[in-house]
């Protein structure tokens, strides 16, 4: 397979003795039209092999046009954009993507969160999770795929091409939210890599703080860091049982009382609203690409949503 | 208003609603659903924190499962709806020996009364019939509102007759269904008991704590054989009770005494004393017991016919082995011409009625042609006297005379008939008593005793008089009776209605809702309860 040839548009047949979680996820040949999509979204450019579009933010050596930053001491003087320069009346420096290919993980949450194993929720994550290794194997990049819960749970080192997307894709059909109990520690997955890698967390964040700990370790990585929240109406649904007096919390086992009148319907949702909210800012300042979707979004929708914000983009 | 048959369930009916209420309110708060993130759900309503912890409640569906509990029981309490007539009451009542036994509150029949006095009054007022046991076929019907113990004593104690010695129950089968049949009794006559085990008995008056008696059973005369002018008399008291007993039996003809004995009775045992009195007998011939006991009636029993003998009435034409027999008959006296007795005939006529001997002579006397053949005798049982042998016998009529056809032989030889019984008790004898070989032997008066039995039907040389009481009379301890079914009080009414299938089936559909609401519960979407 030639460098930037993609995986292909023609996904082959599911190989022989695949789990019924594979039918969940996307076959390739949708996945390679969506990597077309999301070539032209990213880049404006017809497809092509050879160029990665999720570029990291990193400058470095290359032919490609990052941005233009202020001269500091240091910069290489022959860098100088002398004709912006005498536009802006400041000297200023051409940065260029670094063209070599950056390593890219996929961290998918397995909580007991994200479950049922069939709902709504695990069903997009798992379609994100596979479109992200997917579009990434396309641009040439490293991808590995981490499933994490109060640990990580399992593993796909990376690799390039078609056979590390069916190593992925195996792992996520094998892959099932934990029952109960555990939790969401994604601080796990920064321990479980190396410096200077990408990560995309797909997840749905559902933890006191939202992650944002673990959001911090990751960007302290040195790669880009993407978030991609999967959240169901059911997560803040009032009861249909008017009996219902306890919620327990399914992951860490927390009982609180639940009163059916009153305004506590809304409080789950007005709670989730406001973390919502204050992980979107936090996110802004770590400068991690976030978006939050609920259920029953199509998988290709948010994901090229989020390409299209601008996310995927080099600056 | 319903009745119930078992108010322990009715008081359960009441109680269940409280008890599911309260088991239901024990689990209240405890229905759990598990959330993706319970934290989202903590913030607290401000009101719920100033009214503090809520209380617990009820949850589920407690009533429906109260009321089918109720329900149940309900069915189990066997409830009646009342019908309007008041149903007839039949007692039986028993009024045999035992139950004039002196208790200490007085005779059984007396302590009867009351309680079944007491027992009617107790009833809506209705028809009520009482029945004697031991009288079948009397019977008194007593009005609404008139169930008296007085009016009942006095119904009971049947003026100057003996009580009867055991009940005579009808068949179980006769009692009117319609009716409802009570039993007052001692329980001493066992044959009672098992009837009431058979009878539709709804009720069962139980009197009686005495159980020691003891009585006369028999007493007999008859002509003495060893004293001509004499009657033997044998008197028979036993002890009924169950233990033993003293007694100082006494046994007077008019003011004589004629016998004076201490009885130290066993339980169960009898004893039996002999005494004499010349003939003719002063009647009556009473024994008595002393001192009374419980039951009076059986202490004392009395004969008032002494052992008859039939007068006999003899033609002049019968000869001295004749004369000689009916002399040496202890059962046979003189008679008046022309009164009731045996006739004695001799000659060629036969007499026109009996009972009579009729000794007929021809005016022949011819030897017998063996064999005999005695053909016997309704009233001559047995076979014929072993020293009856043909070379004693003579004929006195010849052999081809004919015989009455309907006649029957009861002596005969190979030429003829010898003895002939005819109608009417007339008994014809072919035979010459006066031939030497035979008369003054004692075979002819031993043939001449058994012929006068033929003539008068009965056996003339053993007449008894004798006054008894069936020992089962003695016994008046009083015995288990079964226990009776009594229906509710409202099935005392026509047309009741039993209510305990409603009621059982108003259960089993709410138990069925149940099960079906929640088995609807328990479908995806529902909260689980907490383990």
């Amino acid at each position: 397979m030639s460098a930037g040839a993609g995986l292909g548009r023609d996904g082959p047949r599911r190989p022989r003795g695949e789990r019924p979680g594979a039918a969940a996820l996307p076959r390739e040949s949708e996945l390679a039209r969506v990597a077309r999509l999301a070539d032209r979204l990213l880049l404006g450019e017809p497809l092509h092999a050879g160029e990665g579009t999720l570029r990291s933010r990193r400058s470095g050596p290359g032919p490609d046009f990052l941005d233009l930053q202020p001269y500091a001491p240091g910069d290489d003087a022959r860098g100088v954009d002398w004709r912006a320069s005498a536009r802006r009346g400041r000297p200023l420096v051409r940065r260029r993507h670094d063209a070599s290919s950056s390593e890219w993980h996929v961290c998918l949450d397995a909580s007991a969160s994200m479950g049922p194993a069939d709902g709504d929720k695990w069903t997009l994550a798992l379609q994100l999770s596979a479109a992200l290794v997917y579009l990434l194997l396309d641009r040439s990049h490293r991808v590995g795929l981490l499933q994490f819960s109060a640990a990580v749970d399992a593993v796909c080192p990376p690799g390039r091409g078609r056979p590390q997307y069916r190593r992925a894709a195996r792992l996520l059909a094998r892959a099932r939210p934990a029952g109960a109990g555990g939790g969401s520690h994604l601080a796990a997955c920064a321990a479980a890599l190396r410096p200077r890698r990408s990560v995309v967390v797909v997840s749905d964040f559902l933890t006191p703080d939202g992650m944002r700990a673990g959001l911090d370790r990751l960007a302290r990585l040195g790669g880009e860091v993407h978030a991609l929240q999967v959240t169901a109406a059911e997560d803040v649904a009032a009861p249909a049982d008017t009996e219902v007096d306890l919620l327990e919390d399914v992951e860490t086992g927390a009982r609180v009382r639940y009163v059916a009148q009153g305004p506590t319907p809304d409080t789950a949702r007005a709670a989730l609203a406001r973390q919502r909210a204050a992980l979107a800012a936090h996110c802004r300042r770590r400068r991690v690409a976030f978006t939050s979707v609920e259920s029953g979004a199509g998988w290709r929708e948010v994901l090229l949503g989020h390409l299209g914000a601008g996310h995927g983009r080099g600056a | 208003m319903p009745e119930v048959s078992a108010a322990g369930w009715l008081l359960a009916a009441l109680l269940a609603p409280a008890l599911v209420w309260w088991l239901h309110r024990l689990r209240g708060g405890r229905r759990v659903r598990r959330v993706a993130a319970a934290y989202l759900w903590q913030a607290p309503a401000p009101d719920a924190a100033a009214r503090g912890r809520p209380r617990p409640r009820a949850r589920g569906p407690w009533r429906r499962r109260a009321a089918a509990l109720a329900c149940l029981c309900l069915a189990l309490a066997g409830p009646l709806w009342p019908g309007d007539a008041v149903r007839p009451i039949s007692v039986w009542v028993d009024d045999s020996a035992s139950m004039h036994v002196l208790e200490a509150q007085g005779s059984r029949l007396e302590i009867a009364a009351r309680a079944l006095a007491d027992a009617l009054a107790e009833r809506p007022p209705g028809p009520v019939t009482l029945h004697a046991l031991g009288s079948p076929g009397r019977r008194l019907a007593l009005a609404p509102g008139e169930a008296r113990a007085g009016r009942i004593l006095a119904w009971l104690r049947a003026p100057g007759a003996d009580p009867p010695a055991t009940p005579q129950p009808p068949a179980p089968a006769a009692l009117a269904a319609a009716e409802t049949h009570w039993l007052v009794s001692d329980g001493a006559d066992p044959d009672l008991a098992a009837w009431a085990a058979r009878a539709p008995i709804a009720r069962v008056l139980r009197v009686g704590a005495r159980s020691a008696n003891s009585g006369l059973v028999r007493i007999a005369l008859r002509p003495s054989l060893a004293r001509p002018g004499t009657l033997a008399g044998l008197v028979t008291a036993r002890n009924a009770g169950p233990a033993a007993a003293r007694r100082r039996l006494v046994v007077r003809a008019g003011d004589r005494t004629l016998l004076e004995a201490t009885l130290d009775l066993a339980p169960g045992a009898s004893e039996t004393r002999a005494f004499a009195l010349a003939a003719p007998a002063t009647l009556p011939v009473t024994a008595r017991l002393a001192p009374a006991d419980a039951l009076a009636v059986d202490d004392a029993l009395a004969l008032h016919a002494a052992p008859a003998t039939l007068p006999v009435t003899m033609a002049p034409a019968c000869g001295r082995t004749v004369r000689a027999a009916v002399a040496a008959h202890p059962a046979l006296a003189p008679g008046t011409a022309g009164g009731r007795g045996l006739g004695i005939h001799c000659g060629p006529d036969r007499p026109r009625t009996g009972p009579a001997l009729w000794f007929r002579s021809a005016g022949t006397r011819a030897p017998l042609r063996a064999p005999l053949a005695w053909h016997g005798h309704p009233a001559l049982p047995g076979p014929a006297h072993p020293d009856l042998a043909p070379a004693m016998l003579r004929r006195s009529v010849p052999a081809t005379s004919g015989a009455d056809p309907s006649a029957g032989v009861i002596l005969s030889d190979a030429g003829g008939a010898l003895v002939l019984a005819h109608g009417g008790g007339v008994v014809e004898v072919r035979l010459d008593m006066d031939w030497p070989p035979f008369a003054g032997r004692p075979v002819a008066a031993a043939l001449f005793a058994r012929l006068a039995d033929a003539a008068a039907g009965t056996a003339l040389l053993a007449p008894v008089a004798a006054a008894t009481r069936p020992p089962a009379a003695l016994g008046i301890a009083p015995g288990a009776l079964p226990p009776a079914t009594p229906p509710a009080a409202a099935a005392a009414r026509h047309g009741a209605v039993d209510l305990t299938v409603p009621a059982a089936l108003a259960a089993a559909l709410l138990i069925l809702a149940d099960l079906l609401a929640g088995a609807a519960r328990r479908a995806p979407g529902g909260g689980t309860p907490a383990p």
